[in-house]
């Protein structure tokens, strides 16, 4: 009796909100039949891993870019289609090293970045929780609509 | 597709070759070598060797040095020529007229900084080089000066010389074209 109680109060209020991402959904299908839909959630680990992994990803791709944007700002400096009338000096030698140099630690960051960003995004996919899913069967008695069904928390 | 490789990181600039002069001690961009006839830095396989256009002359000492034709008191002397073995020096000789005086001797030599750079070679017992106040075509040279009084009648010899202990490029640029200023003036 409680256990029914309990379900008649989730299938009015839709379920307890509290302990859920989003609340139970409740639609109709077969006649007499009332089917909830209960979004499962990650676990606080869970979530803490794929934050993680996710702002390490995001933290070594801003890394790369700004390398990338250094070694195209260093590169910009010294590149020449045609003659200058300048003369090549240690300072232009220096932005070449610093554009190289540059170029190797964008890839580095791209490479880190990115691997931390894919594994983010397979984790996320891998961990997605299982929802469950409760039929609710409806019985016309004399008085009135009585509703079954169970419900674990 | 180098656009594309920048966008991923591989940002080495691209410096096609003849755009930039040589610069000090023969430097050059990346794969590139200074040309020893046009001083433009160029692919290494572009890359000529340095020789001096003009011919060789009588003129390794200061008795057989070039002479300043009859210098007048105001005057300006102009010589260009080059120097490829460190033991050679172009001497140039100059009588000041005994009609002149209060007369100042000023020399300047412009050259290179792609090869060894040059320096007066100044009679024993004269003053140093002096500090230049001209102004040069471009950062792809440099200069030195030589200022000193001279009495009425005097004669006088100096030379251009690649400057010792200066960088040579480890030997590979021990050269270097130069142009000559004399002047005979009045302060």
């Amino acid at each position: 009796m409680r256990a029914v109680a309990l379900v008649v109060l989730a299938a009015l209020i839709g379920g307890p909100r509290g302990a859920l991402a989003q609340p139970p959904r409740a639609q109709p299908s077969r006649a007499g039949q009332i089917i909830i839909e209960i979004p499962a959630e990650r676990s606080t680990q869970t979530k803490l891993l794929l934050g993680g992994t996710a702002l390490v990803g995001v933290v070594f791709t801003a890394l790369g870019v700004y390398w990338n944007l250094d070694a195209r700002d260093a590169a910009s400096e010294v590149e020449a289609r045609t003659f200058t009338g300048m003369t090549w000096t240690r300072e232009r030698a220096d932005l070449v090293m610093r554009a190289d140099r540059s170029s190797i630690h964008a890839a580095f960051g791209y490479s880190i970045g990115g691997g931390f960003a894919i594994s983010a995004i397979v984790m996320f996919l891998l961990s997605d929780p299982k929802s469950s899913r409760r039929v609710i069967r409806a019985r016309s008695v004399h008085s009135g609509l009585v509703l079954g069904g169970e419900w674990r928390f | 597709m180098r656009a594309l490789l920048c966008l991923l990181a591989a940002c080495s600039p691209d410096i096609a070759s003849g755009t930039y002069t040589c610069g000090p001690d023969g430097l050059c961009p990346p794969n590139q070598r200074c040309d020893g006839v046009d001083d433009v830095c160029v692919e290494d396989s572009y890359a000529r060797d340095f020789t001096c256009e003009t011919a060789p002359r009588a003129d390794d000492t200061a008795a057989t040095g070039t002479v300043v034709p009859d210098p007048p008191c105001v005057m300006t002397y102009e010589a260009s020529d080059c120097l490829d073995d460190p033991d050679r020096a172009d001497w140039f000789q100059l009588d000041v007229p005994a009609s002149c005086t209060n007369t100042t001797l000023l020399a300047r030599v412009v050259f290179r900084v792609a090869y060894q750079p040059l320096a007066f070679v100044l009679p024993t017992g004269a003053a140093t080089e002096t500090p230049c106040t001209g102004s040069l075509p471009s950062d792809a040279y440099d200069h030195r000066c030589y200022a000193v009084a001279v009495a009425p009648g005097s004669h006088h010899a100096i030379a251009v010389g690649l400057a010792p202990g200066a960088p040579d490029c480890e030997g590979a640029c021990a050269y270097n074209r130069y142009a000559l200023t004399l002047r005979l003036a009045t302060p």
